[in-house]
């Protein structure tokens, strides 16, 4: 059987950063989310092979720096954001996590 | 590009090596963020090493176990087999000098387990290692606290983990061996 979880607040808060922009890089959604990077790249981990958001390398603006992963929402992410919006339309603003 | 400090480069060389080869690309990812990062960047390094424990405790949760266990069970057990031989020798009336080999016996057993312990995969040798160093450890200190014999406790470590690992590679050959 396979079980359903509903997304934590901090899911949620990533994927609704994604679902407002087209790609994003992992500093700017922890930027957005408040998220630390320990807590950020698990859930982003979590997601990627879930088929929620995907990811790709583009290559840095400036010269010298190295390319960056960047993160965009799939339709399964944003499906996944509307039914918790339905569920519990006002949630509240993620927790500073420690790291 | 900022130059990466020690520190920096520690905790992102232990943030891969708890991730493992599988999530290199995700270690790199968290690594190329740093050079694009000029304030808290140690903040985000450390926040690397997190990420990787939360992810390979989530994905590999019994390897994780086995990390807290195995020192946990070192650090507790040779006390309790220290204990256990020190009652023995009390209600047996054994004098002090004879009730040394004794102890040295008893923690020989628990050596000897210890040391056919073996964890497989990447990591593993290194935390057969840490248990096994904590338990000389805290069999030394406890045999350092019971004079006049002092190094009992790492003779009879050595000799238990060597029993016990020769015991494992044994048991392992066995089991390679074809039946006919």
């Amino acid at each position: 059987m396979t079980r359903t979880r509903t997304p934590s607040a901090q899911t949620l808060a990533i994927l609704a950063a994604l679902a407002g922009a087209d790609w994003l890089y992992g500093l700017e959604l922890a930027d957005r989310t408040g998220l630390k990077s320990g807590s950020l790249y698990p859930i982003l981990i979590r997601l990627d092979e879930r088929g929620m958001v995907e990811s790709r390398w583009i290559e840095a603006s400036v010269p010298g720096r190295p390319p960056r992963h960047a993160y965009r929402i799939l339709s399964a992410g944003r499906r996944a954001l509307a039914d918790a919006g339905r569920t519990a339309p006002a949630r509240s603003r993620p927790r500073e996590s420690l790291a | 590009m900022n130059r990466r400090s020690l520190s920096e480069r520690i905790a992102l060389g232990l943030a891969r090596f708890v991730a493992g080869p599988d999530r290199r690309r995700w270690l790199d990812a968290m690594d190329a963020e740093l050079d694009h990062l000029s304030a808290r960047r140690l903040d985000w390094a450390l926040g690397t090493l997190v990420a990787a424990v939360k992810d390979r405790t989530a994905r590999d949760w019994p390897r994780a176990v086995a990390i807290l266990a195995l020192p946990s069970a070192a650090m507790a057990g040779i006390p309790l087999v220290v204990q256990a031989s020190s009652a023995l020798a009390r209600t047996t009336g054994l004098p002090h000098e004879q009730a040394m080999p004794l102890l040295a016996l008893a923690s020989l057993t628990l050596a000897q387990a210890i040391g056919a312990t073996r964890t497989r995969g990447s990591g593993g040798s290194v935390l057969t290692f840490a248990g096994r160093a904590l338990a000389a450890i805290t069999l030394s200190l406890l045999f350092a606290l019971l004079p006049p014999s002092a190094l009992f406790g790492t003779i009879a470590w050595c000799a238990g983990a060597w029993l016990g690992a020769r015991w494992m590679r044994a048991d392992r050959g066995a089991a390679r061996t074809p039946s006919r």
